[in-house]
């Protein structure tokens, strides 16, 4: 096991490397710099961006560049953001705390609502409410993310008026509130823009679900269960389920990225200052720093999303082993 | 190194000042209170006003620090006629106009509560001016030797020489900083040194709380020397989104924007609670030709070099037409590199037509006939250009295609290139374009002219020419209106230099918007500044009556 780790480690510190060094040169090479992107008005002198550029290093060699970048990180430090006048850990260690937030109660909601909508789909397949329920699924599964977000948005903020529009918080009265005030108003202002994400994921993850779970009800074994009398809601739970889950599984590693990556769109939308509308504002502002920490950031979780996957499929489907 | 002759020409000045102190006006209306949310697209960047150009940063700076004094709204930058002391309470001239002295109102005191001195204007002059802090506004001061103090209140401003602008740099070109809080700041290291997240100003708001990327909260400072102000909370959120903004606005939940975009200008004005306030633009958009070659600058650009060339091309666009459709009742023709906002704004000058036809003649005798489809060639090289255009702007891509249409009318084809704003800015620097749509925010002082349209500017490897237009009767106009200490003289020179640049035709003058912002019918009496929309914010009031739930906070405290 021990070997295990290791071997997927090293390959994992490989392939981080191998893409931020790929990133890094990229960023690099496409037209433009962070300087020309943040001090964008035609009255700033070039002299004054010329000052800057000389001040952050980029008029040296690209070589000589990407030299001290790889000395920084390997010393845990991934430079300074120009475009946000703060180190680009600060800038990330505010904005991850969001996206933990909004993506890991959308995720819950996305799987527990998943799961449960495609269980009930399968236990009343080709009746009506597997019907319905496939409708509605697929509509919201084929829909675009900020449309969505702009229709909640506008019925729910704006024509009823029922949650806020926009931030996470309410900016004025928000420094007066007391503890539990405060988590409540936190959790309002999260309704809209995690209830979008998890409306569009929960649709995909129920069609997967619904599909696995008419699989594993063919099987012999659940045959077997129920000629052996095992009561239906035995043979559902822990027959066809527990079978039914390795897809989903699979979904959920690869949705561990997405959980540190944030939702641009949805971001956006609803002004959340999370990663994802952070590492789109980068690539627009030529941010290097921040852009290539982003990426390393989101190598890891792809890594570790991928092992994690790997070990649970161990640990649900008894063939297979991590050996 | 000054003279004993220059020094004891301070001593009247410096006794004048020191019998004057200023009687401020006080509000003697009980108005105070309520909270102002402002909804603003992008964060601030830092709040270090040497060295942000971030618009956000600029207003929220514009009322945490101070300038010595402000311009009146005619914004007249020769002399000092019609300007109110801000941090200054009064000022002197000495004998040959060389130095001026401000004292500094006794009563003004940095949000710490530490006493404003003249040691304060001397050292944010000294960090302006130092290289290290790469300043933007360090140019716009080289008219200035350096600043001295006589006494703790009485701050005086030494100019290399006489000139029409020199109250304006002193007065206005700097927010005054506090020299205990940032002495021991590296100059190169200004932005990121904590100063720049919890600013300590001495203006009629003081700093309070940042959450970066989301909101920037600012109190009144109940003791304010000028008196305090009537808002007692400015709050400024953050939303990316556009279309958020606007919602935001319409709900109630955000009580000013301060642009609304043409497309939602209706809309938003009947929203039963929001008023529209059009307001003065500084803003206006031009075609830039490149006269040097892209690839080469020591060369004439091959089209673009040829006066007549760009002269027709001029002719070819229908200007009004393009302001009209791209800004409908909001937008007017530019006259030139200025706006109906600046004191020397003159729409006489004369001024390219529009005529296709005469545009088609010039290009017949240049050797740019018409062949296939109409499309204009010269021994077989056809006549075809570039326009680059930042994807950012929606105006400027739906300009360009107005453009576009417009030349090909003559036969002259011209290709939109679209990137972003961070590599529009660079191959604009570089001079690597042919032609492009710019978009300025024009300056008060006229004499800034110089940086974007000048010979040296043209000229010196980081210069803000990025056309290569270069004229020296053009210069020497310019700093012969700017030498003028009288208004009718300098504006018949401004008058002959305008003209001159519009016959040389360096860039297509195009449009000038007027803004719109759009605020909650509570809020009174939303005057807004074309340089600064804020300027008198200190004046807006939320009559009691008229309050909301969210105006009530600090009420209490606000009313003691």
């Amino acid at each position: 096991m021990l070997r295990l780790l290791l071997r997927r480690a090293g390959h994992g510190v490989l392939i981080v490397w191998l893409v931020a060094t790929a990133t890094f040169f990229l960023l690099h090479l496409a037209p433009g710099d962070p300087i020309a992107a943040s001090l964008d008005s035609p009255l700033t002198p070039p002299a004054v961006r010329a000052h800057y550029r000389h001040l952050y290093g980029l008029d040296r060699p690209l070589s000589a560049q990407y030299g001290h970048w790889l000395v920084m990180v390997a010393h845990g430090d991934f430079g300074f953001s120009f475009p946000h006048r703060r180190p680009v850990s600060a800038v990330i260690g505010s904005a991850l705390p969001n996206t933990l937030l909004l993506m890991g109660v959308a995720l819950v909601l996305a799987f527990a609502a998943g799961i449960a909508l495609g269980l009930i789909q399968a236990r009343h397949r080709g009746r009506p409410l597997d019907w319905g329920l496939g409708i509605g699924s697929l509509f919201f599964y084929s829909m675009p993310d900020f449309w969505l977000a702009l229709m909640l948005l506008f019925l729910f903020a704006f024509v009823w008026r029922v949650f806020p529009v926009t931030g996470i918080f309410d900016p004025i009265m928000y420094p007066y509130y007391g503890f539990w005030q405060r988590i409540g108003d936190r959790l309002w202002h999260l309704v809209l823009p995690a209830s979008t994400l998890a409306l569009l994921s929960a649709a995909a993850i129920a069609r997967f679900q619904r599909a696995a779970l008419l699989d594993a009800a063919g099987e012999d074994f659940v045959l077997t269960a129920r000629a052996k009398g095992v009561s239906e809601r035995r043979v559902l739970l822990h027959h066809i389920l527990r079978n039914a889950l390795l897809p989903v599984i699979t979904l959920f590693g690869l949705a561990l990225p997405v959980l540190l990556g944030g939702s641009v769109f949805v971001e956006k939308i609803f002004s959340w200052p999370g990663m994802g509308l952070l590492t789109v504002e980068a690539i627009g502002t030529r941010d290097y720093p921040l852009l290539t920490a982003a990426v390393v950031i989101a190598s890891v979780l792809v890594i570790a999303g991928s092992f994690i996957a790997d070990a649970l499929y161990a640990i649900v489907d008894p063939r297979v082993r991590l050996e | 190194m000054r003279t004993p002759h220059a020094a004891s020409s301070l001593l009247p000045l410096i006794a004048v000042l020191a019998c004057q102190r200023g009687d401020r006006a006080k509000t003697g209306n009980s108005e105070y209170g309520g909270t102002m949310v402002i909804a603003v697209g992008i964060d601030a960047d830092a709040l270090m006003p040497p060295i942000t150009v971030n618009a956000t940063s600029y207003e929220v700076d514009g009322l945490v620090f101070e300038n010595l004094a402000k311009p009146g709204p005619t914004l007249d930058p020769i002399g000092d006629k019609g300007w109110t002391g801000e941090l200054a309470d009064s000022w002197q001239w000495g004998r040959d106009s060389t130095t001026l002295g401000f004292h500094i109102d006794s009563a003004a005191r940095w949000h710490d509560g530490v006493p404003v001195r003249s040691s304060d204007v001397k050292f944010t002059f000294q960090l302006y001016t130092n290289p290290k802090t790469g300043s933007f506004v360090a140019p716009l001061l080289a008219n200035i030797d350096s600043v001295s103090t006589p006494d703790s209140s009485i701050a005086v401003f030494w100019f290399k020489k006489r000139y029409p602008g020199q109250f304006y740099d002193a007065a206005y070109q700097m927010r005054i900083l506090p020299k205990h809080a940032l002495a021991g700041t590296d100059p190169s290291q200004l932005q990121s040194a904590s100063f720049s997240r919890h600013p300590i100003g001495s203006g009629p708001y003081e700093f309070v709380n940042w959450v970066p990327r989301q909101t920037i909260e600012l109190r009144a400072d109940s003791s304010y020397h000028r008196g305090r102000p009537r808002l007692e909370r400015l709050i400024w959120s953050v939303a990316p989104e556009y279309s958020a903004s606007v919602v935001r606005l319409m709900a109630g939940d955000a009580d000013f924007l301060e642009f609304v975009q043409p497309p939602d200008i209706s809309r938003v004005g009947k929203t039963p609670n929001v008023k529209l306030v059009p307001y003065p633009s500084m803003a206006y958009g031009y075609l830039l030709f490149n006269e040097r070659d892209p690839d080469d600058r020591s060369r004439p650009n091959r089209l673009f070099s040829d006066r007549s060339l760009r002269r027709a091309l001029t002719m070819a666009i229908d200007r009004r037409s393009v302001a009209k459709s791209v800004f409908d009742s909001l937008g007017t023709v530019a006259y030139g590199p200025y706006t109906h906002a600046l004191a020397y704004f003159d729409s006489t000058v004369a001024e390219l037509p529009y005529r296709p036809d005469s545009a088609r003649r010039i290009l017949d005798s240049l050797g740019w006939r018409p062949g296939a489809h109409g499309m204009r060639t010269k021994n077989g090289v056809p006549l075809r250009f570039s326009m680059l255009v930042p994807t950012s702007s929606a105006v400027r891509m739906e300009t360009a295609v107005l453009l576009q249409a417009m030349f090909h009318e003559v036969g002259v084809r011209a290709d939109i290139e679209t990137v972003d704003i961070g590599t529009f800015r660079q191959r604009s620097e570089s001079r690597q374009f042919q032609t492009l749509l710019e978009a300025m925010q024009s300056d008060g002082n006229p004499s800034s002219i110089l940086q974007g349209w000048s010979v040296a500017a043209a000229t010196a490897k980081d210069g803000g020419n990025a056309g290569s237009y270069e004229n020296q009767q053009f210069d020497a106009l310019i700093d012969t209106a700017i030498a003028q200490f009288d208004e009718t003289r300098a504006k018949a020179y401004f008058y002959r230099a305008y003209s001159m640049l519009n016959e040389d035709a360096p860039a297509i003058w195009l449009w000038e918007p007027a803004t719109v912002a759009a605020v909650q019918k509570r809020i009174h009496p939303v005057d807004m500044r074309a340089d600064e929309w804020f300027a008198n914010i200190s004046q807006w009031y939320i009559p009691s009556d008229e309050r909301i739930a969210r105006d009530q906070v600090r009420l209490a405290e606000a009313q003691r």
